[in-house]
This record gives structure tokens, sequence and C-alpha cells, in this order.
């Protein structure tokens, strides 16, 4: 008998297999969630990490196929702030993860190293998390709390409403500034709301180039500009992240181009900040993504190691902020609105 | 390779003749049968037996010089079930329960096939419906666990399947040997059309002229200076950055650059060196760019 060529073989597609925790079952969100799948084989679980930590997954090709997790997460609803992230001057900053995973494929991501699955894990224990950080918030009086961390929480809004109620959360609290990074289109699902200044609405942008060779999967750069414009002509102040910067060929150019576009297609006065950042990683997920992505120039860069994390050489770091920071000067934009 | 293990040899004879295996007598202690592509080794009913053969198959495999961890796993076997499930169906099981220990295993179907999906329950022993009336919505059988378990000590979760054809509603006394042969024979084609659903290999794009003479030209630099697989990856990473950043290829590269041949090691070690600094350089002309 022949057997079927590799490439022949047909992918399942994106969840259609959902994962749930029996604790899970009953919660609202879980049903919203399922009834949006009605196709998908639903498998009952005893906990998220049954299948989210099993043994010998493959990442790589979990990626093209990748299920959902519904879950609960039992403990640890905000987490210290990572000194990967920037606190942008904030005494308090913390970050959470009610979703692990993403539905991009960025080569550069460090979940890849973090995770040894690919699949979506949804927490539908969303109260916990409110709660955890409205305690929080009466112990510290303010805290900056970021939403989107492990995962991007836009991209999935229409699927939990995590960002729609984490607004209304910012809305009845002034202190709390909570910023949702993402690289998603998916701005019509909280349009309708009122922008407050104490939610950031976080895109991340790079040139075109990288946004099509690298970050894989992830809605077109004019696609996000149009829903940044969106969103700008909804009243809300948006910060525009450029990172990770990347060494790559003509990289200077690139910019160049991103910024000018930036500049004549998006309202530059309704742009909070931009925040600037190179390629860095812990060294263990660099290492295992560089395993599992053996021909990727990307990770095949002579990076240089300082106390465990994977960077351009202080050098080159410098150059490439300092280049793109300048282009953004040159641009019109203050200085001060710029954190690198 | 796609090894097919199956507990008993009415669950294997048809496939043996479908897919035109051999009896491969040097394997000791159990009936192995093979060709290039496939393997199907019988292991007797249960897990200890399931779990012995499979690890001392994939041993053997390997050392007739088999690459194990681009392969595929298969169970395939007959298998009871409560009464919402239909006897004669092909199901791909998605979660396997050892009865004994309570622990769950879950295969992750990556691709596509036209089997029914279902769950399975491993037992000790066969299982009587008046024994266990708690079952719902569940296949029975006695190997899938250790199956499961013992595979994915070699391989990735998507690697390992497991195929069930029901063959009663928990009434294992009145099992019929002559009911599984048809079973089965009414079921061969979507059987086979699943086997042919497995890639053979791990996901690689074909390569395109350019890409298939890059790779023969760095292949050559490694078999020319005899280099180490450390220093394979080191070329390879070193050209990945020079593909990125002047948009070149190495092939024209290494066509007029001139590297040193020798036997001595040292000799070939310095042209390395030589080359990897003369391809940084070339590199470095555009990281400011």
């Amino acid at each position: 008998m022949k057997l079927g060529n590799t490439l022949e073989a047909k992918l399942t597609r994106t969840f259609d297999t959902i994962y749930i925790e029996k604790e899970a079952q009953d919660y609202e969100l879980t049903k919203k969630i399922i009834s949006q799948f009605t196709k998908s084989q639903l498998i009952s679980i005893n906990s998220y990490q049954e299948i989210f930590n099993r043994n010998r997954q493959d990442f790589r090709q979990q990626k093209l196929s990748p299920k959902l997790i519904l879950g609960i997460k039992k403990d640890s609803y905000l987490y210290a702030g990572s000194s990967f992230t920037p606190s942008f001057n904030q005494p308090y900053f913390f970050y959470n993860a009610m979703a692990l995973n993403c539905l991009y494929d960025c080569s550069y991501c460090y979940l890849q190293g973090m995770f040894n699955s690919a699949n979506l894990v949804i927490f539908v224990n969303e109260q916990d998390f409110y709660q955890a950080t409205l305690d929080k918030l009466a112990e510290l009086g303010s805290l900056y709390l970021s939403i989107s961390y492990d995962t991007d929480l836009l991209a999935i809004e229409h699927l939990t409403g995590f960002c729609a109620k984490w607004i209304e959360l910012c809305q009845q609290n002034p202190n709390l500034l909570v910023e949702s990074r993402t690289k998603s289109v998916n701005f019509n699902s909280i349009k309708e709301l009122e922008p407050t200044d104490n939610f950031i609405l976080s895109w991340t942008l790079s040139p075109k180039t990288v946004s099509e060779k690298i970050e894989v999967n992830t809605p077109s750069l004019i696609s996000k500009i149009k829903a940044i414009k969106n969103a700008q002509a909804r009243g809300w102040k948006v910060r525009i992240c450029f990172d990770p910067l990347l060494v790559q060929k003509n990289w200077m150019n690139e910019y160049q181009d991103l910024i000018a576009k930036i500049k004549v297609e998006l309202d530059v006065d309704l742009i909070r900040d931009f925040s600037i950042g190179s390629f860095r990683m812990n060294d263990s997920f660099y290492k295992k993504i560089k395993k599992s992505r053996p021909n990727d120039a990307l990770f095949a860069y002579p990076y240089e190691k300082i106390n465990g994390i994977i960077s351009y050489s202080a050098e080159q770091d410098k150059k490439l902020k300092n280049t793109v920071c300048q282009l953004l000067i040159d641009n019109g934009v203050p200085s001060t609105k710029i954190y690198l | 390779m796609i090894i097919i293990h199956t507990a008993i040899h009415p669950e294997a004879k048809q496939l043996i003749s479908l897919l035109k295996l051999k009896r491969d007598l040097e394997f000791p202690v159990f009936e192995l049968y093979r060709n290039d592509e496939f393997t199907l080794i019988i292991s007797g009913i249960g897990k200890v037996n399931t779990a012995i053969a499979l690890a001392t198959t994939i041993q053997y495999l390997k050392g007739l010089g088999y690459l194990i961890s681009t392969s595929t796993l298969v169970n395939f076997g007959l298998a009871g079930g409560t009464e919402e499930l239909e006897i004669g169906e092909l199901y791909y099981i998605q979660k396997i329960t050892d009865h004994a220990t309570d622990s769950n295993y879950y295969p992750d179907l990556i691709y596509i096939n036209d089997l029914t999906p279902a769950v399975l329950t491993t037992f000790d022993r066969p299982v009587l419906r008046a024994k266990h009336p708690e079952l719902t919505n569940t296949l029975v059988d006695m190997e899938a666990s250790a199956f499961f378990q013992t595979a994915n000590k070699f391989l990735a979760i998507h690697q390992i399947h497991v195929i069930k054809i029901l063959i009663d509603h928990l009434t294992p006394q009145d099992f019929k040997l002559e009911l599984l042969t048809e079973l089965i024979e009414q079921k061969i084609d979507l059987l086979k059309t699943f086997l042919n659903s497995l890639p053979k290999a791990p996901i690689l794009k074909e390569l395109s002229p350019n890409e298939l003479a890059e790779e023969q030209s760095i292949e050559k630099v490694v078999f020319d200076l005899q280099l180490s697989k450390s220093q394979a990856q080191q070329l390879y990473d070193l050209i990945a950055q020079y593909h990125t950043m002047t948009n070149l290829l190495f092939t024209d590269f290494i066509r007029t650059y001139h590297y040193k041949l020798s036997e001595h090691k040292s000799v070939n070690a310095n042209s390395f060196e030589k080359l990897k600094a003369k391809l940084s350089i070339e590199i470095g002309k555009h990281l400011g760019s």
C-alpha cells in the first residue's frame, strides 16, 4: 500500500477539540465559549494541566492545529511585573494570566520556550482575577496591570469579553491602570465601550517584512493600522510598541517606512506613548526554541548572553533603540512620549 | 515507519494481508510482521504484554536502522462499549482512562481523519455490563493505556493513535471470531484511508531548487572540512544570517571562495575559522543598514 504524502495530510480545524475541566463546566463563560464551537469535540478533563503539561508534546506540530482548554486557575491571579517588560515608571507593576498562549505564531515569541504546549488555555473563573486585583488595589492605592502578557487577550475578546470587563473596572477605579497589548485587529469587539484613559489599548507594530515573515498568522500591518485608526476615532489614546526590534536586512529603512506610515495614517497626538525594546529572551527558552526551529535565521544570530539573558550586544541594542527613537523624534514625537 | 500494535492475531490478519507484511522470524517472543513502511506487532492480551512487546519492537527497529523519532504508532483492535456506541463502528480514541490507576491519556489529533471520535477505558480484565452499570458512553479494552504510556516514552503525543472497532456491548462471553473478521472487513477501506492520512514524517516543506542547491553547498563544506556536529551548526547559523541580511545565496558565495582542504584536523579547523570570518564580514556589511 502506498502511504500518503506528508504534504497531503490535512490539518484539523483550530479548536476542533475543546478540553473542559470538570470544575469549569458550569461557568457561564464556559457555556458562552462552547456555544461558539458547535462542531467541536468536547472532552472532559480533571485539570487543564493534564493536557497542557503532558510529556513529549510537539509545540510546532500543535501550532498547526491548536486545541482549546477551558480551566480554572486556583491561585496566582497577580504576578509581580517582570524585568523583561517596561513598567512605564509605575511603582506597582503587575501582570496576570487569564489565558495561556496565543492565536498567533511569531517566531520570536518566548511562549514557545516557556510552555510545552501550543494549545490555548482560557481560565473561566474570571471573577477571581478581578477580585484579586481590586484587593491589591485597595492595599496599594494604585496599580499598573498588564493583562495581555502570556497571551493576546484582544485577539480572543469575542470569545471571552475579558477586555470589556477590565475597561468597566477601570472606569470604576481611576487608580487602576491596565494595559492590554495586542497584534489583533479585534477592536470591533470593544468599539461600543466608552474610552477611559486608565485602560491602555496597546498595539505592537513591526515593519511590513517582519510582520509578514516572522509574525505568522497575525493580521497585516495595514489592518492593524486601520484598527488603531478606528480606536483613535472612538476617542482611545493608544500605545504603540516597537518590541521586539530585530536586526533584519534594511531594518533602518523598514522602520523609517513604518514610522512614516504611522505619521500619515494615525493621529500622533492621540498616541499616548511609544514603547521600544529590542529582542531579548531567557536563555533556557531560547535554547528550547532554537532546537524546535533549526532553520530559523532569527535563532542563528550571534547574540550575547548576560546573566542568563540572550540579547543583542549592548552596542547593537543601543544602536537599534536609538535609531528608532531618533526616527520618532524626527517625525515630531516628543522624547517624553518615548519609553526605552 | 508506521508501527501497528494489535493484541491478538485475528485483529491483525487483514492488515497483514492488506499491507503485504512478511513475518520477521528473527524477532523474539512476539509475532512481528513488516515491510519497509510498516511493522505490525502482536503482543497478546493485556497491559504488560503490550508494554513489553511495544518497547521491544521499537528497540529492535532502532537496531535495524529505522528512525523511530519520525515514526507513527497505531494501536488497533477490538473493543467492547456501552450501548450508546455502535457495533461495527471504527472509533478514533481521544481520551484513554486507565481504570486501575485513574490516569488519563490524551492523543493529539493534528490531521483530519474520517473516524468517529470516542473515549475509552482500559481495564485489567474483561468487562461484563452487569458488573459495571456505571459505565456510560465509553469503549472498553485491555491494552490502550499501556500502549499510550509506553509509546509516549519514545514518541511525541501527536505520533500516537488508538483505533478501535466496537465488537459488543460489554458481553465478551458472546464473542465470536467470525464476527470480528466480518466487522474488520467492512471497515478495512476506512482503516486504509486512516493509515494513508498519517504523515510519514514531520511536515517538511518541499525545497525549492535554490534551497536544494544551498543544502548541497553546505553539506559539501561540512564534508570537505570534516566539520563536527557543533561546527556544522555554527555554519548553518551563519548562513541563515547571511541569507537574512544579504538576500544572497551561499552557493554563489562559496563558488568564488576557496578553502584549503587537508587531512589534518588543524588545517581544516583553520579553514573553517577563515570561512566563518569571511561570512561574518559579509553579514556585518549589512548590519548597520
